[in-house]
C-alpha cells in the first residue's frame, strides 16, 4: 500500500492545497453568513476530502486533527452548535496547522500528535461543552440521534422526482411494442465503500439486459459516489422486474432492492423529492465544478509524472493552449525540414522563404509560452480576505478589503513574488493606515475602515493598487521624522516626502506593534518592486487615506529593448522606462552647482554621463544621443554615442558577483552571437 | 465439492489474509499468482471456479489480467480487489468483465459474501 501512495503523493498535496483554500474562504464568508447551510455543508465535504485523503495517505497526526474540525463542523450542520467568531477563529488556527502540517510532509517530515495536541484539545473542548450543554439542546442533541439512526432505516422507496416528459413518452412507446419498463430501487449497504463503482456494476450489469433510460441521481453523480445509499432507475427491457432484482442482487454489498413495473400514476412525484431538496440543489450547484476539478486532475496527473517528490512548481495549463503549442512545433519542424533540404542544395530563395515561416511560428511561440506561464494575480489576493479579518480582530479595528480584478494575469514569476510586498503593504494600510473606531467617527468618516486592492492591465505594464481610506501620510510628520533620523529633505516636494516611507529604516509609527513592525519592510517592499522591473507610486491626503500603486512587467524574461552604443560597447535600455530620445551637442552641457543639466525645451534635465558611470573611456565626438528616462517620477536624461534601434532581447541573468556592481539588470544575447549588458537605468539615476 | 478459487495479489500478506479466509470458509485454494501474467498461466492449468484478483500490480496489472481471462474463457468470474481511491480503476475492471469488487482493507464477512454471491 505505502508505495502505492507515493504516486498519488503530489496529487495530494495540490488537491490538499485546494482543499484548504476552499476551506478558507469558505470559513470567512460563514462569518458572515453563519446560516448558510449551503455554505457549511460546502465546508464539511471540504473537510471530509481532507480528512479521507490524508487518512489515505496514511498522515495520521494531518487525518486526526481534520477529524476533529469535521466533527465541529457536523455540529454546526446539525443546529447543536451556533456558528461563533471564536469558533471561526480557533477553525482559522487550525488550517493555519494544517497547512503547516501539509509543508512538513512535503519535507517527508516524521509527525507526531504532540504538534495537535493543543489545538485538537481546543476542539474537543468546543464538543464537548455542546454535549454537556444546556439540558435542552441536549435533548435536541438526543432527539437527532435518535433521527439519525432512525433515518437510514427509512423505507426504499420507488418515487421519482426527475422524470421527464421525454423519459415518460419513450415508456409509453416501449409498452406499445410489448418491451417491459421496470423501476428499480436500489439500496446500498450503508458500510460499503467505494459507493460509486458499487453503483457503477449494478448499472454494467443491468446495460446487457436492456435499455436504463433514467436515473436518480444521475449517472455521472452516481459514478462519482454522490448520493447517500439509495438511488433509482428506470429500465426498458425484456426480463421480469424479478429478474431485474435477482440481477441487481446478485452483486455484493446490496442492502435491498425493490423492482415494479413502471407506474407513471404512483411513482412520479412531480413536485421536488421532499426529503432532501436542499442535497439535490447542492449537488446540482456542485456538477460543474466537479467536472472542472476533473480536468484539473489530468493536468496535475501529468504534472506528477514529470517531478515525481520534486519540489518542482508546477503550472496548471490550459489544454487547448498546449494543442496549439503542439502545432506550432510540428509546423516548425516542417520548416526546418525545408531549411536543411534548401540549405543541402544551396538554395538561398527556398531557404529564405522557409526562414520567413521560421521566424513567424518562433515568435508566435514566444507568445505561446508567455501566455502558458501567464497566473492570475488571485493565487496572491486570495489570501488577503482571512488576513484583513485577523488583522481586524487583532487589531481591534473595523476594517473590510474589497479585491477588483482579481483575473488580471500576470507572469508567474512575478505573480509569486508579489505575495511578500502586498503582505507589507495591506498590514501598513491595516495597522498604520486605518483608525481606530472613534477617531473615525470624530472626522466623520464610516466606522468601517476600507482598504481596496485591485489590479488591472495597462498596455504591457499591469498596475496593482492597493487604497485605503485612513490617516494618510502626513508630510510634516514625514519631514519631522526624516530629519530626527539624519535624512536631508531640503527642497523635497509633499509627494517625495511621502514617498520616505520607502526609505530604508524610516518608520513614522508611533506605536511599535507586532503587526507591520517599525517600517522595516517598507524598504523591502520598494526593493524587491525594483527586483522585478516594477515601480511605486504613493498618493496620500492627510486624514482622506492612501493609494499605492505598483506598476510591473507583465513578463520578465523577454523584453522590448532599445539598443544603444557606447564606444565599441553594446548596451540594451528597456523600452518602457524610456520617453523619448534626443539628439544633442555634448558642448551644450551646462554645469550646475551639484550636477550637469542640458538644457531642453521642456526645461533643465539632469544628465548622466553614462560612459562615465560605467567607467568606459569617453568618446571624444560632440554628436551624442540622450535618452529621456522617468525615474521616481523626475526626468533624468542618459548619454550614449550612437543608436542601433529597438529590439526584442531575452534576459539573461548574470552572475552574482556582477549584480554586485549594480548597474546592469542582466545580458543579453545578439543575433552574432555576442553579449550585450541591459542597463539598470533606475539605480544608474539614483546613483546621481 | 468445495469451490476453487485462484488469489492473485502482489503482496505476501494479502494472500496469506485471503488464503486465510477463503481456507476457512470451505473454498479451495487452487493456487496464488502475484502479478497478472501468472494469474493468466495458473487460470488456464487449474481452471479455477473464481477468481479474486489485485489491481495495481508489477508488469501485467489486474485489469490487463481481467481482460486476457475474459478472452480466453467469456464465462469466467473474476472479484477484483480494491483499495480506497480506486474507483476510476474498479470500473475499468467491470467494462473488461469483472463481476464484483471488494474493498480493502478485507473483513471476512464482505469477502464470502461477494464470492458466495458471486458463484451463484
Amino acid at each position: 500500500m505505502a508505495d502505492d501512495n507515493s504516486v498519488y503523493r503530489d496529487i495530494f498535496f495540490e488537491e490538499s492545497e485546494d482543499n484548504l483554500q476552499q476551506l478558507n474562504d469558505n470559513i470567512l464568508e460563514l462569518e458572515n453568513e453563519p446560516e448558510n447551510k449551503d455554505l457549511i455543508n460546502e465546508i464539511f465535504r471540504a473537510a471530509h476530502t481532507l480528512k479521507g485523503m490524508s487518512a489515505t495517505m496514511g498522515y495520521n497526526v494531518m487525518s486526526k486533527l481534520t477529524h476533529k474540525m469535521e466533527d465541529i463542523f457536523d455540529l454546526f450542520k446539525s443546529d447543536k452548535l451556533k456558528v461563533t467568531s471564536d469558533h471561526i477563529s480557533l477553525i482559522f488556527r487550525c488550517l493555519d496547522k494544517l497547512t503547516e502540517l501539509l509543508d512538513g510532509l512535503r519535507d517527508d517530515e516524521e509527525q507526531t500528535d504532540a504538534l495537535i495536541m493543543d489545538l485538537w484539545n481546543e476542539l474537543d473542548e468546543v464538543e464537548k461543552q455542546v454535549a454537556s450543554g444546556a439540558p435542552v439542546s441536549a435533548e435536541i442533541a438526543a432527539a437527532m440521534k435518535e433521527a439519525e439512526i432512525t433515518n437510514p432505516t427509512k423505507d426504499l422507496q420507488l418515487l421519482f422526482s426527475a422524470l421527464e416528459d421525454a423519459d415518460l413518452d419513450v415508456i409509453e412507446q416501449a409498452k406499445v411494442q410489448h418491451v417491459n419498463a421496470i423501476s428499480a430501487a436500489v439500496r446500498i449497504d450503508p458500510e460499503s465503500m467505494l459507493k460509486g463503482p458499487r453503483a457503477f456494476l449494478v448499472i454494467e450489469k443491468l446495460d446487457n439486459e436492456g435499455d436504463i433510460i433514467h436515473t436518480e441521481p444521475a449517472p455521472d453523480k452516481l459514478e462519482d459516489g454522490e448520493f447517500e445509499t439509495d438511488f433509482k432507475l428506470v429500465i426498458l427491457t425484456e426480463s421480469s422486474p424479478e429478474q431485474i432484482k435477482e440481477l441487481i442482487e446478485s452483486s455484493s454489498e446490496i442492502a435491498e432492492v425493490i423492482t415494479a413495473p413502471f407506474d407513471e400514476k404512483t411513482q412520479v412525484s412531480k413536485i421536488t423529492q421532499p426529503e432532501n431538496p436542499a442535497a439535490e440543489q447542492t449537488a446540482t450547484s456542485q456538477a460543474p465544478e466537479a467536472t472542472q476539478k476533473q480536468t484539473a486532475k489530468t493536468v496535475a496527473k501529468k504534472n506528477a509524472a514529470h517531478g515525481k517528490n520534486t519540489k518542482n512548481q508546477s503550472i496548471r495549463v490550459d489544454l487547448s493552449r498546449l494543442d496549439r503549442f503542439l502545432n506550432v512545433v510540428s509546423e516548425l519542424v516542417v520548416y526546418r525540414n525545408q531549411l536543411e533540404d534548401a540549405n543541402s542544395r544551396q538554395n538561398v530563395e527556398e531557404a529564405h522563404e522557409s526562414l520567413e515561416q521560421v521566424s513567424r511560428l518562433t515568435s508566435e511561440l514566444q507568445d505561446l509560452v508567455l501566455k502558458i506561464r501567464m497566473q492570475q494575480v488571485n493565487v496572491v489576493f486570495s489570501r488577503f480576505p482571512r488576513m484583513v479579518r485577523d488583522l481586524s480582530n487583532q487589531l481591534n479595528k473595523k476594517m473590510a478589503l474589497e479585491i477588483e480584478g482579481e483575473d488580471t494575469e500576470l507572469d508567474k514569476t512575478v505573480v509569486s513574488e508579489l505575495n511578500e510586498p502586498l503582505i507589507h503593504l495591506v498590514r501598513n494600510s491595516a495597522d498604520h493606515g486605518i483608525e481606530d473606531a472613534e477617531t473615525r467617527k470624530r472626522l466623520g468618516k464610516p466606522e468601517e475602515g476600507k482598504i481596496k486592492l485591485s489590479a488591472y492591465q495597462e498596455g504591457n505594464k499591469v498596475l496593482i493598487t492597493l487604497t485605503d481610506d485612513g490617516q494618510g501620510l502626513n508630510p510634516q510628520v514625514m519631514k519631522e521624522t526624516a530629519e530626527k533620523r539624519g535624512i536631508d529633505t531640503t527642497g523635497m516636494s509633499d509627494k517625495e516626502l511621502q514617498m520616505l516611507v520607502f526609505d530604508p529604516g524610516f518608520s513614522t509609527a508611533k506605536k511599535i506593534t507586532n503587526i507591520s513592525g517599525r517600517g522595516v519592510g517598507l524598504d523591502a517592499v520598494q526593493a524587491k518592486i525594483d527586483e522585478l522591473g516594477g515601480s511605486l507610486e504613493v498618493e496620500s491626503k492627510v486624514d482622506v487615506g492612501t493609494k499605492t500603486v505598483i506598476k510591473l512587467p507583465l513578463t520578465l524574461s523577454i523584453i522590448q529593448a532599445l539598443m544603444v552604443k557606447l564606444g565599441d560597447e553594446t548596451f540594451a535600455i528597456p523600452l518602457d522606462v524610456v520617453e523619448r530620445v534626443e539628439m544633442i551637442q555634448a558642448d551644450n552641457i551646462l554645469q550646475t552647482a551639484s550636477q550637469e543639466v542640458y538644457p531642453l525645451q521642456t526645461g533643465l534635465t539632469p544628465v548622466i554621463r553614462t560612459a562615465r558611470v560605467l567607467g568606459l573611456p569617453e568618446n571624444e565626438s560632440s554628436k551624442k544621443y540622450m535618452i529621456l528616462i522617468k525615474s521616481d517620477e523626475k526626468n533624468f536624461g542618459i548619454v550614449v554615442d550612437q543608436l542601433i534601434g529597438q529590439q526584442e532581447i531575452v534576459i539573461k541573468k548574470i552572475d552574482p558577483m556582477l549584480q554586485q556592481v549594480k548597474r546592469f539588470q542582466g545580458a543579453t544575447i545578439l543575433g552574432n552571437g555576442s553579449i550585450a549588458l541591459i542597463l539598470d537605468v533606475n539605480t544608474i539615476c539614483k546613483g546621481v | 465439492m468445495a469451490k476453487k478459487v485462484l488469489i492473485v495479489d502482489d503482496a505476501v500478506f494479502m494472500r496469506m489474509k485471503l488464503k486465510d479466509i477463503l481456507e476457512k470458509n470451505g473454498y479451495e485454494v487452487a493456487g496464488e499468482a502475484k502479478n497478472g501474467q501468472e494469474a493468466f498461466d495458473l487460470y488456464q492449468s487449474e481452471k479455477p471456479d473464481l477468481v479474486t484478483m489485485d489491481i495495481t500490480m508489477p508488469d501485467v496489472d489486474g485489469i490487463q489480467a481481467v481482460k486476457m481471462i475474459k478472452e480466453f474463457d467469456a464465462a469466467a468470474k473474476v472479484v477484483m480487489c480494491s483499495a480506497m481511491g480506486q474507483q476510476g480503476m474498479v470500473m475499468d475492471a467491470i467494462r473488461a468483465g469483472a463481476v464484483d469488487f471488494i474493498v480493502k482493507p478485507f473483513d471476512t464477512d464482505r469477502v464470502i459474501k461477494a464470492l458466495d454471491k458471486a458463484l451463484n
